[in-house]
């Protein structure tokens, strides 16, 4: 690892921390900003009692203190304590449902990066063929369709279409625990993604196999092609992998809704239940996780891909990866160094 | 090479669906009579209990929880019939019926091994009677309550304890329903020594301080999160049952509940009057495999629209009136016009298709407020103001509000659930539809809305109302009376009217068959008076799972926890 | 070079067929501002759940209200939020990317520091946030927070083309003869960008939809009975099995719209910038 590499690390963890930690501070004083507290429309059993929750939470203190001491909590990975569930600690809790989430999001991405980089190579491989046109307008269709469309369709695919005759082996009821219970979530959350990579895919192979040097050597035969395609191959990684970052993101953002509509006990459920039951100290724990979490993906994304494009490596300038995450956009930044 | 990885990753992939697909091992057969090793029962509820307190507890969640860790001289059984409890049989009861005379076991005990006395009885009602909450009115009957209940003595003189084991009750007037009121809740015995030492709020919170005679106790509880339950070791009124554990989830909606039962993490939906909302029961119905475990019992339960008769409501015969104050035998009746409107626009039929699965769990009422099926019933379409009539309602309406100052701010309130939320829905179109108004819908938590209709601060309110017992005076003494229309009591509406407070009172001492008339006549006054809306008789749904044995509903209450076992599955 | 990109995109079947849809969303859009088969709010028209019939064409939903017309009213509600959201986030992102780009220093540093932090978060969350906090749901609170994640693009897009078209040499030109500032960044980089503006742009409408739709379909979108095509997918989840109709087309509504707006700017695109061509 090069000095340069190293920097680069540290500049990108202290951008990490240093998002997650404004986001999260934007969030927690916009949230203790507004009028009333998260006591006031439950009926408490008595002013007394409503008293001495406010102080147990800290609530009475002023803003400025609270988030300090809430910032503190943090460094040290306290997420706080549930405002609704009292003595519910928000880190286990978090940890516990992010591992939920990120099987889900494991399988979706399985799922995901298999489906679409396959008919991706296929279709570029035979490109202009009735495969290449009705992937390419499957992908367009896939990539229209909000992941509870495709949940929908699937669970009236296992449930009472095609497969209704398995009796609930392909897709049982609702929950979370046993391994049939994932294919259905999984598919429905990576399908919208394995579109952008398909396209992705066949794009940059194309951009390969189509040059024209590339095309002589084409028609030479069987040998010369399995040659260009993995390297075609070795150029469609790098999208791919530059893309991750926000496929990634793509599919936390897609797994609250299918968290909520197959009942999945993961982190984007808690979102959403903690936001209605206003439990904000759970919010704004969770959000700080996620910011976290996302930017340690990005940091990932953007190691791996110097090394699998020699041509951009870093030498430590932020601004530089910033432009480089453009996708289609390959040769124009190429040209713009 | 790229066609033969392709192919070979399309079969790869769908070996491994496959493979997991055929790994799970699912068997919801109702096996034998064997039972299962783990006897636990997991329920979910929406709202949090309000109380657990006897001398508090109105609701039909705290209901079944209550009535489960607290016992007092007699209960009820499955069937609804009065069973002894703390009490060795029926009470001597004096011929003139106002002197009565219970007898009690000597084993009887708090799960804290404290022996239970005449005194704690005495205590007790005494306690029920001073706290005046919404069936304090249980206690009315007894020589004294007036004063006890106004806080002017601290206990009735009509109670005594003759000795460690036998309670005298001395009654103003005979009473033929008391015997069912004793059967109920607010009669049951609490400890004065966990109370004085834990606090009155506090007590029925923890675990620890929670202490009762009945068969089962709390051993967990997290506010607005969850509770526990487990038998009470060696329990002086005999076997509790099967059940080792009932664990009760706070918090979860409808929707999620059945999710989750369906996924195996509830036993059951549907107790504690926390049941399963319209979508889905209608799916169960029209699923064949799932029909069975799904149970719709008739329920006492009416549900109506709650007009406001004091304050600065519109629907009040005139403005100002303070709760507990005369509302009927007024010189005029400005609301009446208003009330009527908003009662005849809406279509029963029409509601109850939507709001109540296709007509599956209720039935449009037509016979007054008290629930069919009840005695005290006034009569199938004797209630003119529940027709569907648009154009008389509209006229009304015109009538009573022409520039639309009155509904300005008016809002509908109700506790949020799937099935709430749908009758809501209804009703704001069918206000709109039909009368041309807008009425921007409110909702909020259960104990929010108990404490804000208590409070009579609700001019247009959902109302509901479930029988404690099969006697009209468990209606009208408890929603319609000049004592219930005080601020915090009971009475909703804030609906006083003297005169039929006299007859309800006659009507009270006599016995059942002879009272009949005088409550259906002051069930007609209600109609006349167009107290409120009355919208539809309902049910009570469970989703029970096969494996789960006697769990019911008797259109009163849930079946005891003693009965219900959990079967190998 | 405009009729150019109309000649290349004339002959894209697809896009046409998108740009077609599109203008049928649209007027369906404003027909339905003055006028719907039956009001969208009204209940019990007939029995509920009831499937397409002659006076219902597409059913009835839960509530026994009209399909159709609220399929109508949840056209005008995406449309609104789609354009809208779109001509917002635009605007943010045009005018910060311009500046950043152009004066590049403290400007650019700090326009490329809200985006580097907002780019990787899940914009979903921080909208859901936006309007659950708030506990606003009109129209306007959802666009502005849909706008408030969405605009990150188009200054990227636009940053990114005015830092190298102030390379150019008209802009030196410009410069040259005294042009102001603020004239140069409106009436010459502007215009040269607004090719891949126009594309961003369109872009920005499916993905609002498709946001505003996850938005109601978790309960915080528009305040009912206002339609909205993701609510009324939520409400006929659960009677999937016996009146598939009621979430079955509100759901095709979306993806048609969805499609239509992604042919269309793919169209856009390829007709535009035939470097970016496939």
């Amino acid at each position: 690892m090069t000095r340069g590499t190293l920097i680069y690390i540290g500049q990108r963890l202290l951008l990490i921390t240093l998002t997650a930690l404004i986001v999260s501070s934007i969030v927690f004083i916009g949230v203790h900003q507004l009028p009333g507290n998260a006591f006031l429309s439950e009926r408490s059993p008595n002013p007394l009692a409503e008293q001495q929750l406010v102080h147990h939470y800290g609530l009475d203190r002023p803003w400025p203190v609270q988030y300090v001491s809430w910032l503190t909590g943090v460094l040290h990975g306290d997420l706080g304590e549930s405002l609704v569930n009292r003595g519910v600690k928000i880190t286990p809790l978090v940890l516990r449902e992010a591992r939920v989430s990120a099987t889900l999001g494991f399988w979706a991405m399985v799922f995901t990066i298999t489906l679409g980089m396959s008919l991706g190579i296929l279709a570029a491989v035979k490109q202009n063929t009735l495969l290449d046109y009705v992937a390419s307008f499957c992908a367009v269709i896939g990539y229209s369709m909000p992941s509870f469309v495709t949940a929908t369709f699937l669970v009236l695919l296992t449930v009472t279409g095609f497969f209704a005759w398995s009796g609930g082996l392909v897709y049982e009821n609702i929950g979370w625990g046993k391994p049939e219970q994932i294919p259905v979530p999984a598919i429905s959350l990576g399908l919208l993604p394995s579109a952008i990579i398909f396209r992705l895919t066949r794009a940059s192979m194309l951009e390969v196999i189509r040059q024209d040097y590339v095309r002589t050597a084409w028609a030479k035969g069987l040998r010369s092609r399995i040659v260009i395609i993995r390297h075609a191959l070795r150029n469609a990684l790098i999208p791919v992998i530059t893309i991750l970052g926000p496929i990634t993101t793509g599919v936390i953002t897609g797994s609250i809704v299918i968290e909520y509509i197959f009942g999945i006990p993961g982190l984007g459920k808690e979102f959403i239940n903690s936001i209605a039951n206003r439990d904000y100290n759970v919010v704004i724990g969770v959000f700080t996780f996620y910011a976290i979490l996302v930017g340690i993906a990005n940091l990932l994304v953007d190691l791996v891909y110097p090394i699998l494009d020699p041509r951009i490596r870093s030498d430590g300038h932020l601004t530089q990866l910033f432009r480089a995450r453009c996708h289609f956009r390959r040769h124009r930044h190429l040209r713009s160094r | 090479m790229t066609g033969i990885r392709f192919k070979s990753l399309v079969v790869t992939v769908a070996a491994a669906f496959v493979a997991m697909a055929c790994g799970g091992n699912n068997t919801t057969g109702t096996g034998g009579a064997e039972l299962a090793a783990d006897q636990t029962l997991t329920i979910p509820i929406q709202d949090d209990v309000q109380t657990l307190d006897p001398g508090h507890v109105q609701s039909g969640v705290d209901i079944t929880f209550t009535t489960e860790m607290f016992a007092g001289l007699y209960g009820l059984d499955n069937s609804n019939k009065i069973i002894n409890m703390i009490a060795t049989g029926q009470p001597d009861v004096s011929s003139d019926g106002k002197t009565y005379t219970f007898h009690m076991r000597k084993d009887a005990k708090f799960w804290n091994g404290d022996p239970i006395k005449s005194s704690d009885v005495l205590y007790s009602w005494n306690r029920a009677a001073a706290l005046n909450d919404a069936y304090a009115t249980v206690f009315q009957p007894v020589v004294g309550f007036d004063d006890t209940s106004n806080g002017k003595t601290k206990a009735m003189s009509g109670l005594s304890a003759t000795d460690d084991y036998t309670v005298k009750a001395t009654l103003t007037d005979a009473a033929g329903y008391w015997m069912s009121e004793l059967a109920i809740w607010t009669a049951a015995v609490v400890s004065q020594k966990a109370i004085t030492a834990a606090g009155e709020d506090v007590w029925w919170t923890k675990p620890d301080t929670a202490v009762g005679a009945g068969p089962f106790k709390m051993t967990e509880r997290t506010a607005k999160a969850s509770m526990a339950f487990q038998p009470v070791a060696n329990w002086w009124g005999g076997s509790t049952g099967a059940l080792k554990n009932i664990k009760v989830e706070i918090g979860v909606d409808q929707a999620s509940a059945v999710k989750k039962y369906e996924a195996g993490g509830y036993d059951l939906v549907g107790m504690a009057n926390n049941g399963p909302g319209p979508d889905d029961i209608l799916r169960y119905k029209a699923d064949p495999t799932k029909q069975k475990e799904e149970n719709i019992y008739p329920a006492a339960r009416t549900t109506w629209v709650n007009f406001g008769f004091t304050g600065s409501s519109p629907f009040a015969p005139k403005a100002g009136i303070t709760p507990g104050q005369p509302t009927a035998g007024l010189s005029a009746d400005d609301g009446k016009s208003g009330r009527n409107a908003f009662s005849l626009s809406i279509d029963r039929a029409a509601l109850v298709d939507v709001a109540c699965s296709k007509g599956a769990t209720c039935t449009a009422a037509t016979g007054g407020l008290i629930a069919k099926g009840l005695k005290g019933y006034v009569g199938d379409g004797k209630d003119p103001n529940a027709v569907f009539n648009a154009s008389t309602a509209k006229a009304d309406y015109t009538k009573w509000d022409p520039s639309g100052s009155k509904i300005a701010s008016l809002k509908y309130r109700y506790n949020a659930s799937a099935g709430n939320t749908k009758i809501a829905q209804n009703l704001q179109s069918q206000w709109k539809a039909n009368l041309g108004i807008n009425i921007d819908l409110a909702p909020s938590d259960f104990p929010t809305l108990i404490a804000d209709r208590n409070a009579k601060k609700t001019p247009l309110a959902r109302g509901s109302w479930g029988a404690d017992y099969d006697h009209p005076q468990d209606w009208f003494d408890n929603l319609w009376t000049c004592d219930a229309a005080k601020v915090g009591h009971g009475g909703t509406e804030g609906y006083c009217n003297p005169a039929m407070d006299k007859t309800l009172a006659t009507a009270n001492a006599e016995s059942i068959d002879k009272a009949i008339p005088s409550y259906q006549q002051a069930g007609q006054t209600l109609i006349d008076d167009n107290v409120d809306a009355v919208l539809f008789y309902g049910t009570q749904t469970y989703f029970t799972h096969t494996y789960v044995q006697g769990a019911g509903f008797n259109s009163l209450y849930d079946f005891n926890w003693q009965g219900i076992k959990i079967l190998k599955h | 070079m405009w009729q150019d990109a109309w000649r290349r995109l004339r002959r894209n079947r697809l896009a046409l067929v998108g740009m077609a849809i599109v203008t049928i969303l649209i007027l369906t859009a404003i027909i339905s501002a003055f006028w719907t088969p039956y009001p969208v709010w009204i209940q019990s028209l007939g029995p509920t759940y009831q499937g397409p019939t002659a006076k219902h064409l597409f059913g009835l939903d839960d509530s026994g209200r009209d399909i159709l017309s609220r399929l109508m009213g949840g056209a005008q509600v995406s449309m609104i939020v789609g354009v809208g959201t779109a001509t917002l986030s635009s605007i943010i992102g045009i005018v910060l990317g311009l500046l950043a780009g152009f004066y590049r220093g403290w400007v650019d540093a700090v326009v490329s520091l809200l985006i580097n932090i907002f780019y990787g978060l899940p914009d979903l969350l921080i909208v859901l946030l936006i309007v659950a906090v708030t506990q606003q749901r009109g129209l306007q609170n959802i666009i502005l927070a849909i706008s408030l994640t969405a605009w990150l693009g188009m200054a990227r897009l636009v940053r990114g083309q005015t830092l190298s078209l102030r390379e150019r040499e008209f802009v030196e030109a410009a410069r040259s003869v005294g042009t102001r500032d603020v004239h140069l960044l409106i009436r010459h980089i502007f215009p040269n960008a607004l090719g891949p503006i126009i594309v961003q742009a369109t872009f920005v409408i499916p993905a609002a939809i498709l946001f505003e739709a996850f938005l109601s379909y978790l309960g915080f979108g528009v305040k009912p009975p206002t339609p909205s095509w993701g609510a009324m997918a939520s409400e006929g989840y659960r009677s999937l099995q016996f009146a598939p109709h009621i979430i079955l087309i509100p759901a095709a509504a979306l993806c048609l719209t969805l499609m239509a707006f992604n042919f269309m700017g793919d169209g856009l695109r390829d007709a535009l910038d035939p470097r970016m061509r496939r």
